[in-house]
């Protein structure tokens, strides 16, 4: 076929010869960038970090302004890390303000020449604000999260708001808040992003890779909000910073350790228990921060319910972070997370399976200010491994391991009213296999791929008020002969209260993951490169969003989105009751909306959230025409839930807070079955004397059935008191699944087994907290 | 903007009051979920009636709502076949067997032989009376011969033809040789199985069986364990077995791929049930390889 540029837009991986096209793209596009940096460098500009001066960490949202007498004159916000840059400023006498409520304004005069590059770093005071202060963006307080264009934006208060079984929030139940996050049940750690594969998100922290950090008990993950900073999470439509994934980007930050003194936890509940330490190393400038929890569920979880909860982790968390100078900083992150237990419990035929996995990763990153230029750069160095297995009681165990080295270099130049941002990035794999031969016939697999690549996306203002980020990610995997061109998208226009969000883009992903998803409750995942016929997964997304805020306490957003998924793979279908990773080609498409109502005032807090979502898959397997008679099948596939509604409540009643959260998600597909027989192969060679034959499951059309809604609602009392000797103590009682509603996580089709989620579950915890 | 000012107390009743309706609605509810729909179907059964074996045997599934291994104990179900023609009625024998997986499985048998080109209904019955059947018609006896041998030096191969029967599925070949003990005092004849061969369907409804003698010798010598050209290796006799079946013994996809024919009722000729039960039997023909043909195969004559 001719190599239309029709095609070169329908299908835009160009494996083999067209990686001359990709080396020349580079190429231009690095000396587009050096020799924009000339013309930049005559800017005025005056940058730095604002951070808060009781513990020194760093403060977002801050308005940084100049004013020039009582006129605002420009203006920004700080952002990640506290940094603020304003740029193009014309010579001249300012009055540079800094303002963030909770904290006293910060003021200084400032002289600017031309081509004046100052660097700035200020400190806020803990204080009262004024309450009429300038808005230079449309920032949020916590307990507004942030929801743009498929983005989500949440802070450490966002994540405590929702009831959770031990003192301290996790990520991972806000995460099950967001329409179109849909999660199998509190077993297991597997989300699906709006119709993706767990596989298919990419989870971030500080720059580290996390393959798999949701833990096996769905209530936590790697992240407790006491290490949170901030958390992006992009459900679709995500930047040209962030690629290797095609449905989801987790992207979190963690806080620094204090720098001023020491502080710590130690934390007690049914399912956790833990600490945090952290302090400063060297007075104002180093820190350090350490968070260790571990699973106590066998001694007390499993009591409180009576019955076998077989699941254990931990994880620890730790960084150091220093200002080096007035324009560098520096820090160190390190992971460890742990989880075993058994998510299928075994039947007549087959043994108990229990899947163990491992995170370990490393980041160093690096952020400075060049002085000669009105730019950011990050420069981030990270290694992340995964280490997985499953296995029965007989069986041999099936084990994946993954290791990766990343290196990136993010650059951001900044305007008066935009940002241009590009960057590069390579990364190497190893990846592991032994699959018992079950996947296309081999035991052992090991190999290596390598990815480079860069991306650019400048932000510019269009007329009638658009604020555009367009840009494209331009990667190669050489080992793979494959090599990819993804634009990418993003629009925002905010008028008055109104806010309009558009986001768009393409995406492949060329290390894929294999897991057994017949009942959507698989955790084992091995990874491997694409080495598929039909070519690599492929997405494409599109998202347009409204937001309008009421008023200061009501907003209230809906979102639509859809996704087109090209060269997927799913389990071939067999009659046979066993694990499968054996592989058909398949072609998907979702589409949904999301509905957000968020009400904030002092004392109450809320939102109800209502996700509609249809997800469809197309399989091709060559059988599929024997068997259904078409040479496709359309399904939905076992994470296609279509209905979903959180309602969450915060409430403080002095003395104590309230947390409560009703869920409630339609049932999920599933293969129902006729009955059970068994099958020999009837050809001359058949003695029925000696042959044993195979068990068999005589199945109707895949995914024929529903399985039953969910609903459940978690609700926590929480009171703190203050101790003698700066100590905090909050102690917490609750009720998991308050109604002790019967929720079913696995059925087991083959036994009429099933195993439901947690039932009605009282906890309490205790967290005591010291600062020096 | 109103000025009221926020009521806690108000707030916790209707806190309150909703969470109250949820625990009133929702108290310890299960919904159940049946996902096995049962079916009319009640047994699957496999195996085929050899009018060239005086004991007919089958194995038999019964089609249940839960996936159990099969029990070491009588299964419910009663099994007899009827000659239609002559209208003889046999009522067949459950046997648990143990195979070599240590899974129990039922083979029902029946002793007698069965008659070629004669129809056959198999009936499985169960206590509630659902019954599952089969309509077998066996193939008649076929009449086998040599239709051409070609011999070149290293390519030899014989075409043979069943004239008379409605399909034959597979062939088998064995080479009955003689090997010298290693020191030659004396020999033993060894017979060589050679699991398959080419068979195709004549143009005159006639099936064709190719072997390819120079070919297996390649097989026999590895199976023997000899090393080529060591020790004299010599064919006394060949000896072709065709698989003779009846007319609806044909796979739908050409071969019997047992992950393409597990789909239930992808291949089956059975009412109220599943599974294929034929008529088949081995036909066997023998024949000796002149000389000339014989050593241009590869091996060696006496």
């Amino acid at each position: 076929m001719a190599q239309t540029p029709q095609n070169m837009l329908r299908d835009q991986s160009f494996p083999k010869r067209r990686h001359s096209v990709l080396i020349h793209g580079v190429t231009c596009f690095l000396l587009a960038v050096f020799l924009a940096l000339p013309s930049v460098a005559q800017q005025s500009i005056v940058r730095g970090t604002v951070v808060a001066e009781d513990d020194g960490e760093p403060l977002q949202g801050v308005n940084v302004t100049l004013f020039q007498g009582d006129q605002l004159i420009t203006g920004t916000a700080s952002g990640t890390d506290g940094i603020y840059a304003i740029a193009d400023i014309s010579p001249g006498v300012y009055t540079m303000r800094a303002t963030f409520i909770g904290f006293e304004t910060w003021e200084q005069e400032l002289d600017m020449g031309a081509a004046d590059r100052r660097i700035i770093n200020i400190v806020l005071a803990a204080g009262e604000t004024e309450l009429d202060e300038v808005v230079v963006e449309g920032d949020s307080d916590a307990g507004m999260a942030r929801v743009l264009a498929g983005q989500t934006t949440l802070r450490p208060a966002d994540v405590e708001r929702i009831p959770s079984p031990d003192v301290s929030g996790d990520l991972v139940n806000y995460l099950t808040t967001v329409p179109g996050i849909v999660s199998i049940g509190d077993r297991g750690g597997q989300l699906f992003i709006r119709g993706g594969e767990p596989w298919q998100n990419l989870v971030l922290l500080d720059g580290m890779w996390i393959y798999q950090p949701f833990h096996i008990l769905g209530f936590f993950s790697a992240f407790p909000t006491d290490i949170l900073q901030q958390v992006d999470i992009y459900a679709g439509g995500f930047t040209s910073q962030y690629g290797g994934r095609i449905s989801s980007v987790i992207d979190i930050k963690s806080r620094n350790g204090d720098k001023k003194g020491y502080a710590g936890s130690l934390s007690a509940a049914p399912f956790v228990s833990g600490f945090t330490l952290e302090g400063p190393i060297a007075d104002d400038y180093v820190s350090f921060l350490v968070s260790y929890r571990q699973s106590v569920i066998e001694q007390g979880a499993a009591r409180l319910v009576d019955d076998d909860l077989p699941f254990e982790f931990d994880d620890l968390f730790a960084k150091t972070h220093a200002y080096v100078n007035a324009n560098t900083q520096l820090s160190l992150s390190l992971l460890r997370t742990n989880d075993r237990g058994s998510v299928f419990e075994g039947n007549d035929l087959e043994d108990p399976e229990f899947v163990e996995w491992e995170n370990r990763a490393v980041s160093a990153r690096y952020l400075v200010f060049p002085r000669a230029f009105p730019i950011m750069a990050e420069f981030i160095l990270s290694g992340s491994r995964l280490k997985s297995s499953q296995s029965g009681i007989t069986e041999e165990v099936r084990f994946s391991k993954l290791s990766s080295a990343n290196t990136t270099v993010n650059v951001t130049h900044f305007h008066r009213n935009s940002e241009v941002r590009w960057g590069l990035f390579a990364r190497t794999l190893e990846l592991q296999s032994s699959l018992d031969g079950l996947y296309q016939g081999f035991f052992f697999r090991k190999e290596y791929a390598t990815e480079v690549g860069a991306y650019l996306e400048p932000e510019f203002m269009l007329p009638w008020g658009w604020q555009v980020r367009a840009g494209f990610r331009i990667h190669s995997f050489p080992s793979q002969d494959t090599g990819f061109l993804e634009p990418r998208f993003r629009a925002v226009k905010v008028r008055d209260r109104d806010e309009f969000t558009l986001a768009a883009g393409m995406f492949h992903q060329e290390i894929v993951g294999l897991t057994d998803r017949r009942d959507a409750a698989g955790v084992f995942t091995a990874w491997t490169t694409s080495t598929f016929d039909q070519g690599v997964p492929e997405a494409i997304h599109a998202i347009a969003g409204y937001r309008r805020a009421v008023n200061q306490r009501l907003e209230v957003s809906v979102e639509g989105w859809a996704k087109k998924l090209n060269n997927l793979f799913i389990p071939e279908w067999t009659a046979y009751p066993r694990f499968t990773t054996r592989i058909q080609p398949a072609e998907g498409r979702v589409f949904g909306a999301d509905f957000r109502v968020q009400y904030n005032r002092k004392r109450f807090n809320g939102f109800i959230t209502y996700g509609l979502s249809n997800v469809r898959y197309t399989a091709k397997q060559e059988a599929i025409a024997l068997w259904y008679g078409s040479d496709e099948l359309d399904f939905r596939p076992a994470h296609d839930r279509r209905h979903q509604i959180n309602a969450v409540a915060s409430l403080d009643l002095k003395p104590f807070d309230i947390d409560v959260r009703w869920q409630f998600g339609s049932g999920l597909p599933y293969s129902r079955a006729l009955g059970f027989d068994g099958f020999m192969v009837v050809d001359g060679d058949l003695d029925v004397f000696d042959d044993p034959g195979n068990r068999r499951v005589i199945y109707e059309e895949p995914y024929n059935g529903i399985l039953p809604t969910y609903h459940r609602l978690d609700i926590t009392f929480q009171r703190e008191m203050v101790l003698p000797g700066n100590s905090r103590l909050t102690a917490l009682a609750g009720v998991i699944n308050m109604y002790d509603r019967q929720n079913l996580f696995y059925l087991d089709v083959f036994t009429l087994r099933r195993v439901d989620q947690l039932p009605f579950i009282p906890t309490i915890g205790l967290k005591l907290e010291m600062d020096q | 903007m109103s000025k009221r000012s926020f009521n806690p107390r108000l707030m916790s009743w209707v806190l309150g009051l909703g969470l109250l309706l949820m625990v009133w609605t929702g108290t310890g509810c299960e919904e159940a979920v049946d996902p096995v729909l049962e079916t009319d179907e009640a047994f699957s059964l496999y195996g085929f009636l050899d009018p060239s074996a005086d004991i007919q045997a089958i194995r038999v599934y019964s089609i249940d709502g839960l996936l159990l291994n099969t029990a070491a104990e009588p299964l419910d179900a009663e099994i007899r076949s009827i000659n239609r023609r002559t209208g003889e009625e046999v009522v067949w024998r459950d046997s648990v067997i143990t195979f070599d997986d240590r899974s129990v499985g039922h083979v029902y048998y029946a002793r007698f032989q069965a008659e070629h080109e004669t129809p056959y209904t198999l009936s499985a019955t169960r206590s509630d009376g659902r019954t599952t059947t089969v309509d077998i018609l066996t193939p008649p006896d076929g009449e086998a011969s040599i239709a051409n041998v070609f011999s070149a030096r290293s390519q030899v191969q014989v075409d043979l033809t069943w004239a008379n029967v409605p399909r034959v599925i597979q062939a088998e070949v064995s080479y009955f040789v003689r090997v010298p003990f290693p020191d030659r005092s004396d020999t033993t004849t060894v017979r060589v199985d050679i699991k398959r061969s080419r068979v195709e369907e004549n143009s005159d409804g006639t099936w064709r069986v190719s072997i390819l003698p120079s070919a297996d010798i390649g097989n026999v010598f590895t199976i023997l364990n000899i090393e080529p050209g060591r020790l004299p290796v010599i064919l006394d006799m060949i000896e072709v077995r065709a698989f003779v079946t009846s007319e609806d013994w044909v796979s739908p996809v050409g071969s019997f791929d047992p992950e393409l024919l597990v789909q239930p009722g992808t291949f089956s000729n059975v009412t109220d049930g599943f599974g294929f039960v034929g008529g088949g039997y081995f036909d066997r023909f023998q024949f000796e390889l002149d000389d000339e043909a014989t050593r241009n195969a590869g091996f060696s004559v006496e």
